[in-house]
């Protein structure tokens, strides 16, 4: 129990040391770093040195550094992030309002991808090399090369607007249509139609990570010895795999989408702004230098491009350097 | 069909402003990757030869910027460093480093463990001496690919960042005229050819850099 207690402790000091580095961090940037959020707002407008001292003045940002850190902090303690510098409201408010659509759209997309993912990567991680593999994976990595956005776009103009005869089937953005009440059934369903697009996106953008990782984790079970003892048995090839391999396989394709959570969230920037999900207003024209981005920097783990590309692609590609090194020591 | 794949809004070829676009996006890849690997392997290489303390405390920065999500934060900074192409890179390659220092860490780790190693310091070779001629060369094989990887993601990681406005460039990079192209209402007036280009040709460089990436691992481990 006590061992117990002590590693629970160094997780929690760990965090609260990790959360520390991130709220100075945060600081740091906008405060520290040349230009500050008055020279971003008058940016190309006349305003007299009279506004400029008044500006600054309301949002705080003239007196000393450790002051305004101070001030930070205790706000942060309360729950309050500060004004927003764009939307000239609480930021909380701001963040509160654009969780519950932010959550629905990556939860889903999530789900899906994982889903079909896995499915995908089962199936040709059980047969390496078989005209299945190569499609899935060729397709699943051409679509992780394409930036999530353009994805989203090009979509959008073959779905949503329609090419050649082809009628526009899904809305171009936004999450509900004006007039269509809330909390009904017709309400439900037209947020799921606008939820269509952007979902795909993600999906098609996700597949890759949980395709390659299940592939790889079914083709290393497929070796074992439990999977011989099962087929001798007598159970047919597709029980051996749905009964004994996939579930062994199945585990470290779990944890790849748990730690990919965090960078979903994070990664769903771009395809919310093509999508304007959202509400056409939350797509802001220039990106603020403001507040408005400082509580998103705790909110996600790391992401290494941002528009959604992961660790596991990387590690397929990595991966032909052990296989290759292996067939040029056979032959 | 003096613009095969059509014209923008202002009626240029879209071919041509591919062409000049490609400049930036490579510029940009390359020059990221250099600068993460080049913070990375100082940084990684730091943490495996100094002593206890300031691994501890160069270890914990690592995992600090690791854990900050890399859009969000390239955002923050690529605005604050006021949109040019140097702090684009900057704002980038500071998601990228990272990776970098981690991967050089645990290989530096494994190579200075070998016996080769111990004979050089044995034989009176300072710490600079076996960083020189004994780390570096080992962990460059495995660099040099995973640097070229982060060539790919710069890209990515670039046009995603341009297109979000980040860096208003007018549209000569392929992520803004992808931007200009949605601004303009390409895609809403049935424009797909403005749409397609530039991300087939992002997608397309991403893809073949990654590759190279791929195909460079295999030739550092063969070695």
């Amino acid at each position: 129990v006590r061992a117990t207690v002590a590693e629970a402790a160094r997780r929690l000091a760990a965090v609260t040391a990790s959360a520390g580095a991130v709220v100075v961090l945060s600081f740091v940037i906008f405060r520290v770093l040349p230009g500050d959020p008055v020279s971003g707002m008058i940016r190309g407008r006349a305003v007299t040195a009279g506004q400029v001292a008044e500006l600054r003045a309301t949002l705080g940002v003239g007196r000393p550094l450790p002051q305004q850190f101070t001030t930070y902090v205790a706000g942060l303690f309360r729950g309050d992030l500060g004004i927003s510098y764009t939307y000239h409201r609480p930021v909380v408010d701001v963040i509160a309002e654009r969780l519950g659509p932010t959550l629905l759209l990556t939860g889903v997309a999530t789900v899906v991808a994982a889903a079909v993912g896995t499915w995908a990567g089962t199936h040709a991680g059980w047969r390496p090399g078989s005209r299945w593999d190569r499609i899935a994976t060729g397709v699943s990595l051409t679509l992780w090369s394409m930036p999530a956005f353009w994805l989203g776009l090009v979509l959008m103009v073959v779905l949503a607007v329609g090419v050649g005869g082809v009628p526009g089937l899904f809305p171009t953005g936004g999450i509900r249509t004006p007039g269509v009440p809330a909390g009904t059934v017709a309400g439900a369903l037209d947020v799921t139609a606008h939820l269509v697009l952007p979902c795909l996106t993600l999906v098609l953008a996700q597949l890759a990570q949980y395709m390659l990782v299940t592939r790889a984790a079914v083709a290393e079970q497929r070796s074992r010895g439990y999977l011989t003892l099962a087929r001798a048995k007598g159970l047919r090839d597709d029980q051996v795999r749905r009964r004994y391999a996939v579930p062994n396989a199945l585990l470290p394709a779990l944890a790849v989408v748990f730690t990919n959570l965090g960078s979903m969230v994070a990664g769903v920037i771009a395809v919310e702004t093509a999508y304007w999900w959202p509400a056409p207003s939350s797509r802001p024209t220039r990106w603020p230098t403001g507040r408005t981005a400082w509580p998103t920097l705790g909110c996600g783990r790391h992401d290494p491009v941002g528009c959604g590309r992961s660790a596991a692609g990387r590690r397929w590609v990595r991966s032909g350097r052990s296989r290759r090194a292996r067939r040029r020591g056979r032959t | 069909m003096s613009a095969p794949l059509g014209t923008d809004d202002g009626g240029r070829s879209v071919l041509l402003l591919i062409l000049v676009g490609a400049r930036i996006s490579v510029i940009v890849g390359t020059v990221t990757a250099l600068l993460a690997v080049t913070a990375g392997v100082l940084v990684g290489v730091a943490a495996v030869q100094w002593g206890r303390w300031p691994r501890f405390a160069l270890d914990r920065i690592v995992e600090w910027f690791l854990a900050l999500p890399a859009l969000p934060l390239a955002i923050a900074v690529g605005v604050v460093l006021g949109g040019g192409l140097p702090g684009l890179v900057v704002a980038i390659a500071l998601g990228m480093w990272p990776q970098v220092a981690r991967l050089v860490r645990a290989q530096a780790l494994t190579v200075g463990a070998r016996p080769y190693v111990e004979r050089a310091r044995a034989l009176g070779g300072g710490r600079w001496h076996v960083t020189r001629h004994h780390l570096l060369p080992g962990v460059a094989p495995m660099v040099a690919s995973a640097a070229v990887l982060l060539v790919s993601d710069a890209i990515l990681a670039a046009a995603a960042l341009s297109f979000l406005g980040v860096r208003d460039d007018g549209g000569s990079s392929w992520g803004g005229l992808l931007r200009r192209a949605v601004d303009s209402g390409a895609f809403s007036s049935g424009a797909w050819w403005y749409v397609t280009a530039p991300g087939v040709a992002i997608a397309a460089l991403s893809l073949s850099v990654a590759m190279m990436g791929r195909d460079l691992g295999g030739r550092g481990a063969r070695r």
